[in-house]
């Protein structure tokens, strides 16, 4: 059709797709519940062995555990942990390993060399390995599983950093400041960074999906969150024994896990065609 | 189509080979949901282990189906007069499956190896101030008092004889290769999958009944479930409630375990739970009956002695009510109100433990305590951190091995073993010491069960324990087993008939 071909001398503004409003508006609900669903439920942690694996009532809207624990409270301070832990972790992995990655690509040579080998046999390991690694010394908790996760996001973040700046570091923008005499500092700053900014936000919003779900997979074997937290891998696991007597033990954590992973990879989906600079001017260059 | 016929055929021959390899018609497949290091009697490392080991070795004695020794490899037992010196004769022609023959050295050679190696288990034998072999079959044993619960020590599972040959020449890797003189030989053991024995022919007792038995680790309840039912494996142990309901109706048959003892022990050297007001706050402040009808789904019965009803001399002298407002005002009387209580739980070892132990956690922390819960997944890696003693409560369960009263006492409460496995909790009373000395050396029957009767009642009033359950667990069978003994006591099956 015309449209695809269309040229115009303005860039046009990134569009999200529809699939990626549909993305944005699952992490919109998500925060919002983070944020302010805690205050209205129940207390997560307050036992009742009377209504132990009760079924929905009006009392429970999502019935209780094996512990008389609210489920929908419990789901609900889940989301703030998972989404402490997938964007704190994300956030970590994005400013250690961007930064490294960065650098490494700038300066190029024997430094360049020995990090990159270094990140590439980080990256041959799966990353929930690498993540148990980091418990198995550090022990568990949810700031050593914050570690643990962002750690294995390095690698991914730094990669992705190196393949950028090698590329941006041959703009004409770069060989002229340097011309000029700018300081490595500044072209880095100027020039460099910003043109990383659209492929890293991309790959930090996919990351997220990732980090919530290496945290869940450390809690679900028993070496994430202490026993009693509420989070949707833990509850995955202890709900497995009691799966038989009332199904929603699993069904609404996992049902949660899904979700949120589908929200984050939809809208960062969205995000990168939007960003796609092969769009920005409006013509699909291929 | 004829080729692909052909073709179907050959490749059924070919594989039917393969299939009866892995599990033929004399083949028993029983899923055990732990593996351990070894299987070397001098230590007990777990329920399991003692399964495994109780086909592979054999004893002087051995238990019959209610917990009494009988005689096995013994033929005849004289006790002199002072009822200190036990004479034993051998049944002739038996003989270790390396074909070196069973005789009174090899007896000696066992208990003198346990009194060196033992951990634990050195209990058994810590009695016997004289061993003498006498010729090729008599074993003279004598006791510093009289011990009447020999017999019971020379049947637990630990005490299997031991090729001395064997030993010798394996040295510290007989554990993974024992070699003893029970009905089954220890065949090949592939570490995180699988134990095979296979029947050992020259066997002195009546002819085994399966060619092999493969004892297969599946560490998931769910798996063990599945596998039974699919006809993948013939007899699953500790089924959990909910696992045992989706059996019913079907063709596999359930036996029920009622097990071990499980309690929190308490540290006594260790504020708060040095104080007995406090100790009976945690016995009132939690509502056991509950918790066994709503975590453990109704598998398990509510602890009523230190002895549980598996072991001789079982009194059952009572439960502390529920009564969450007595436990607060005792905790008031205390001056414990607000008090850190540190209880440590194991994961996965008991059934439903850590769930136990949270939901213990919720009633003390209602009657005012205030709760650090700590659950450590592997059972390696909690026993260092329990020796360690930094404990108020930590989970433990204790079944009746010997079915005898001694073997609990002695390992849990006297003082001894204070600040040790099983004693960590170090509770002293010489009192009570004296007791169960005095409750060891007398063969009055009579006498023995008032003296522990006495011993039980000062234990459930000083309370050294958070008193819970004793917990039920199902094993599955399936319907081409036969023959399938249970011992209560020590919780496991063998497949075999004792000798007599």
């Amino acid at each position: 059709m015309a449209s695809s071909t269309r040229e115009s001398a303005t860039p046009r503004r990134p569009r999200l797709s529809l699939t990626g409003r549909v993305g944005l508006g699952i992490l919109a609900a998500l925060v919002l519940m983070a944020a302010v669903g805690p205050s209205l439920t129940q207390d997560p942690y307050a036992q009742d062995l009377s209504q132990a694996l009760e079924g929905p009532s009006t009392i429970h809207w999502l019935g209780t555990d094996q512990l008389g624990r609210d489920m929908l409270a419990r789901l609900v301070f889940g989301s703030r942990l998972s989404l402490l832990i997938g964007l704190g972790a994300t956030l970590f992995g994005l400013a250690l390993g961007g930064s490294s990655g960065v650098l490494s690509g700038y300066l190029g040579g024997a430094i360049d060399a020995v990090f990159m080998r270094i990140m590439d046999m980080l990256l041959t390991f799966p990353g929930v390995l690498i993540a148990l690694m980091v418990v198995t010394v550090a022990g568990t908790g949810v700031a050593n599983v914050l570690l643990a996760v962002g750690l294995r996001a390095v690698p991914v973040f730094a990669r992705v950093a190196r393949a950028s700046t090698l590329v941006a570091r041959e703009h004409d923008s770069v060989l002229a400041a340097r011309a000029l005499g700018a300081s490595a500092a500044r072209i880095l700053r100027l020039h460099i960074v910003p043109a990383l900014i659209n492929s890293l936000l991309v790959l930090g919003a996919l990351q997220v999906a990732t980090a919530i779900l290496i945290g869940s997979t450390l809690s679900f074997l028993g070496v994430g969150v202490p026993t009693e937290t509420p989070e949707w891998g833990a509850m995955l696991n202890t709900g497995r024994r009691y799966m038989l007597q009332q199904g929603q033990l699993v069904i609404y954590p996992g049902l949660a896990i899904m979700l949120t992973i589908l929200g984050i990879n939809l809208f960062g989906d969205g995000l990168r065609s939007a960003l796609d600079p092969r769009r920005a001017r409006g013509v699909l260059l291929e | 189509m004829g080729a692909l016929r052909v073709l179907s055929l050959v490749l059924v021959l070919v594989l039917m080979p393969a299939l009866a390899a892995t599990a033929g018609a004399d083949s028993l497949t029983v899923l055990l949901p732990s593996e351990f290091s070894n299987l070397d009697p001098v230590e007990i490392l777990s329920g399991d282990q003692t399964m495994v080991m109780y086909h592979v070795y054999c004893r002087l004695y051995t238990f019959n189906d209610e917990m009494e020794p009988v005689p096995d490899l013994l033929v005849q037992e004289t006790l002199s007069p002072d009822k200190k010196t036990w004479t034993i004769r051998l049944r002739r022609g038996a003989t270790f499956q390396d074909g070196t023959p069973v005789n009174a050295e090899a007896v000696k050679y066992m208990i003198e190896r346990m009194r060196k190696k033992g951990g634990s288990q050195r209990v058994l034998f810590q009695s016997i101030s004289e061993i003498r072999a006498e010729g090729d079959d008599t074993i003279v044993l004598t006791t510093q008092k009289p011990f009447p619960s020999l017999r019971n020590s020379l049947a637990h599972p630990n005490a299997g004889l031991v090729s001395p040959k064997a030993d010798a020449q394996l040295g510290d890797r007989y554990g993974v290769q024992p070699v003893s003189c029970g009905p089954y030989s220890f065949k090949e053991w592939t570490r995180g999958s699988r134990i095979i024995l296979q029947r050992n022919d020259a066997y002195y007792g009546p002819k085994a009944t399966y060619d092999q038995i493969v004892f297969q680790f599946v560490p998931e309840v769910t798996t063990r479930l599945f596998m039974v039912q699919r006809g993948q494996a013939d007899i699953a142990l500790r089924l959990g409630p909910a696992e045992a309901k989706q059996l019913e109706g079907s063709k596999v048959r359930l036996l029920r375990i009622e097990g071990r003892n499980i309690f929190y022990q308490m540290n006594m050297a260790l504020a708060p739970t040095n104080d007995l007001r406090v100790r009976q706050a945690i016995n009132h402040a939690v509502d056991k009956s509950t918790i066994i009808q709503r975590v453990l789904l109704g598998a398990g019965v509510p602890s009523r002695s230190v002895l549980e009803a598996m072991i001789w001399g079982h009194t059952p002298v009572g439960t502390y009510k529920y009564d969450p407002d007595r436990a607060r005002q005792l905790v008031k009387e205390a001056n414990a109100t607000g008090a850190k209580i540190v209880l440590i739980s194991p994961d996965n070892r008991y059934l439903l433990d850590s769930q136990v132990s949270q939901a213990v956690s919720g009633y003390l922390k209602a009657a005012g305590f205030n709760v650090d819960l700590r659950v450590i997944g592997d059972w390696a890696g909690y026993v260092d951190t329990i020796k360690k003693r930094e404990f108020n409560l930590y989970m433990l369960g204790w079944g009746g091995s010997t079915g005898d009263p001694d073997q609990v006492l002695q390992s849990l409460f006297h003082s001894k073993r204070a600040g040790q496995t099983w004693n960590l909790g170090a509770y002293v009373n010489k009192e009570v010491d004296t007791l169960i000395e005095a409750g060891a050396s007398t063969f009055d029957d009579a006498k023995r069960k008032s003296i522990y009767a006495d011993v039980q009642k000062r234990l459930f009033d000083e309370t050294p324990w958070l008193f819970m359950y004793r917990v039920t667990s199902f094993t599955a069978v399936s319907d081409k087993v036969k023959e399938i003994h249970t011992l209560q006591g020590p919780e496991f099956h063998y497949v075999f008939p004792i000798s007599r």
